[in-house]
């Protein structure tokens, strides 16, 4: 997302001091200059709508009331968000996992499907395919290939955000990318 | 590096030769400059991490977005939030509540009232016709 001009020149810490002060020209600044990331790997990560959306307001709402979790002497912002992110993103998808269990449980949402609809275009149901199989891997290896590819995080980063050494993570990003590399040729090859 | 050095490099940091740590990256420059089947892996791995970008490319946090946040702030900020004095009528409440089943808990217990508390959860009390 494009920040008006100005915008930029405010640091994210400086733009949550003023959020602690309930300036919400500031709120909106940082949710232009985050939201993507967070609704992208929301989405990515469940490929539900509706979770990536609730996940994404609850961020930004706990943001605008505690502006003062992130401490400026730790992790980078941005690594502490996508942290509170991909917490947020397990919580979600263990809650569904368990809510499939009940048999009082709500039917299940339709996964993200938008795009699917065009899939007459060229390409379209490859990438949908892609996504399947991006779904399909662990956890763990799922969110380190979307933070190396949608966050463009580097692998100590993603270490960081995932509470895990570099060398660690690496060893998921090797397992994700084998994984979907060796996917996407056999499907590639029966086609 | 030899080709399966760089496979696995490509598998650790990615595509983008230019955010991998400056040996491997070197190395790998000058692997792919004289090797034309370590130069097509490099562009193959290329094309992969495209097709994952691609695939998970997120749409735009617009107004409409940040809107949404905005007025679910809003709604919260206008709903009803218990107050310090609710707290402490609740509180007050729940002891009271407490304290009246406890009474009750006496009473049932001695052998004048239980018959008829018995009586009346069994319907056999008179209650003036109204049974």
């Amino acid at each position: 997302m494009v920040e008006a001009p100005g915008d930029a020149s405010l640091s994210d810490e400086e733009l949550l001091a003023r959020i602690a002060r309930q300036d919400r020209a500031a709120f909106t600044i940082l949710m232009r200059r985050h939201g993507q990331h967070v609704r992208g790997l929301a989405l990515s990560f469940s490929g539900h709508v509706a979770d990536a959306d609730d996940i994404t307001q609850d961020v930004f709402v706990m943001l605008w009331r505690r502006p003062d979790a992130w401490n400026a002497g730790g992790a980078a912002f941005s690594t502490w968000l996508y942290r509170v992110v991909v917490n947020r993103c397990i919580d979600q998808a263990r809650r569904r996992r368990l809510r499939s269990w009940l048999p009082f449980g709500e039917a299940p949402d339709p996964v993200d499907d938008a795009p699917d609809v065009v899939s007459a275009l060229a390409g379209r149901e490859h990438l949908a395919e892609v996504r399947f199989m991006i779904r399909a891997l662990p956890e763990k290896q799922r969110v380190a290939l979307l933070l190396a590819v949608q966050g463009e995080r580097s692998n100590a980063e993603i270490g960081s955000i995932l509470g895990i050494s570099e060398g660690a993570a690496e060893q998921l990003l090797v397992r994700a990318r084998r994984t979907l590399r060796e996917k996407i040729k056999e499907k590639e090859g029966a086609q | 590096m030899t080709r399966d050095e760089l496979n696995d490099a490509l598998l650790r940091f990615g595509g983008k030769l230019e955010r991998w740590p400056q040996p491997e990256r070197d190395a790998a420059r000058l692997l792919v400059k004289g090797d034309a089947v370590a130069a097509k892996m490099l562009s193959d791995f290329v094309a992969f991490e495209q097709t994952i970008a691609e695939a998970v490319r997120s749409e735009p946090f617009g107004a409409t977005e940040i809107g949404t946040v905005l007025a679910r702030l809003d709604t919260a900020e206008a709903g009803w939030r218990p107050s310090t004095r609710f707290w402490i009528v609740s509180a007050g409440i729940s002891a009271l509540s407490f304290a009246a089943g406890f009474a009750a808990i006496l009473m049932v217990s001695s052998q004048d009232v239980a018959p008829s508390l018995m009586d009346l959860a069994s319907g056999q009390v008179n209650l003036g016709g109204l049974l």
